[in-house]
């Protein structure tokens, strides 16, 4: 069974979102302060950075980050990012005040995990600007897959790494709100690290 | 008088304590594990902005009673749990109504509920309503500045519980001002903060004097 590796940062009382332990993965839980601060064998299929994490402990784990990403690691990371903690993230960018056609969402590629999702599946009860901004501006080469501000912000990309790794960049709060709960098909968490996982090859789980 | 604020290293922290609209505001900057070394008695206010996580600062519990049994200020904002790490604390979560402001009929129904304090030369009531998140029961003689529709208090100081103030909120805009979501999060920081400047610094000629 694959293996996803949550990072977390809020209360050690509050579970993760449910739907990341819902993508038929094991999911393990650490607090990000907990990391190696070196470089460490890979262990899992995909490491998921939810919304609200502390980005300044992440930028002290950064050679086991860069490790992990050297080594074809996946990641699925959400959020705003102030202080970027992998070489190719930059600082998030708004969208300067912002109308309500501003915050609608454009399909800019198909990718699996939203081609099947209804029409207004970022609308968090029926809210614009819940699922995003503005953008974490995409690295060159990466694939946008979503975009606000009439195509000009890529809230959701994708960068392909060094030895099949991946990437997945949402820049808004965290994906797992929408479209993903139980009741959802398809479900848009589930879909996403499913197809993460697939894009990435396995760890070597060999002692 | 000087404000020492806790940046838990979130985005919406970095964005809302370092970046260029308040971070002249903050005359110091620190990690929550770092109470633990530094003494914040040489600061007229201990900020703890919205969503900090209880379990960094529970373990400082000690040092934050000290500081308010020396007559320190420590501002508690929402999503904090702050009944967990602060004396006196009574508070009751409520299931946060998101979009309340789709309908333009609706009202959130935050109030004002001391018109006559200084903070509201700077702030009017439509800086206070985003979202609600829970309410608290202050201990008697705490002067409750905001509330919601029921009265019960979202915004109060407590000058009684120790020798210290405390300064408690349930509002979360240092969360949805660092997210670049929601005008009036910045609204309240933009009236807020200077008010806070303004008290501390009358506060310290009145003891000069």
């Amino acid at each position: 069974m694959a293996r996803v590796l949550y990072l977390r940062s809020r209360n050690r009382s509050e579970a993760p979102p449910a739907a990341y332990a819902g993508a038929g993965a094991t999911l393990d839980i650490v607090d990000i302060a907990d990391l190696p601060d070196r470089r460490a064998k890979r262990r899992h299929d995909l490491i998921v950075i939810p919304m609200q994490s502390d980005e300044v402990m992440l930028g002290r784990k950064k050679a086991w980050l860069e490790g992990v990403w050297a080594q074809g690691g996946a990641f699925l990371a959400n959020d705003v990012i102030a202080q970027p903690y992998l070489p190719f993230l930059r600082p998030f960018v708004p969208i300067p005040s912002p109308s309500l056609a501003d915050l609608a969402l454009q399909r800019h590629s198909a990718h699996p995990a939203f081609d099947a999702l209804p029409d207004g599946f970022h609308l968090f009860g029926g809210m614009l600007g819940v699922y995003g901004v503005g953008h974490n501006p995409p690295p060159p080469g990466a694939v946008i897959v979503n975009t606000l501000g009439h195509g000009s912000y890529a809230i959701d990309w994708y960068l392909e790494g060094p030895n099949r790794g991946l990437f997945f960049c949402h820049g808004g709060p965290d994906i797992s709100a929408c479209h993903s709960g139980p009741d959802d098909h398809p479900n848009l968490t589930h879909g996403l690290m499913q197809w993460i996982m697939e894009q990435s090859h396995k760890p070597d789980l060999h002692p | 008088m000087r404000i020492l604020a806790v940046n838990a290293g979130t985005s919406f922290h970095i964005e809302s304590l370092e970046g260029p609209r308040y971070h002249g505001s903050f005359d110091g900057v620190i990690r929550p594990e770092d109470l633990a070394s530094v003494d914040p008695a040489g600061y007229g206010a201990l900020l703890i902005p919205c969503r900090t996580p209880a379990h960094r600062l529970i373990p400082h519990r000690a040092r934050l009673a000290r500081y308010l049994h020396q007559g320190g200020t420590v501002i508690a904002m929402g999503e904090t749990n702050c009944e967990r790490w602060l004396p006196g604390i009574r508070f009751t979560p409520l299931e946060t109504n998101w979009w309340w402001w789709l309908d333009p009929a609706e009202d959130l129904g935050v109030r004002i509920a001391a018109p006559a304090h200084p903070l509201f030369r700077h702030l009017t009531q439509r800086d206070l309503a985003w979202h609600l998140h829970g309410f608290f029961d202050p201990p008697l003689g705490a002067e409750v500045l905001a509330a919601d529709s029921e009265g019960r208090a979202l915004l109060y100081i407590d000058e009684v519980t120790t020798r210290g103030r405390l300064i408690v909120t349930s509002l979360d805009p240092f969360y949805h001002h660092g997210h670049h979501f929601m005008p009036a999060t910045t609204r309240f920081l933009d009236g807020f903060l200077p008010w806070l400047v303004e008290d501390l610094a009358s506060r310290a000629r009145a003891a000069a004097s």
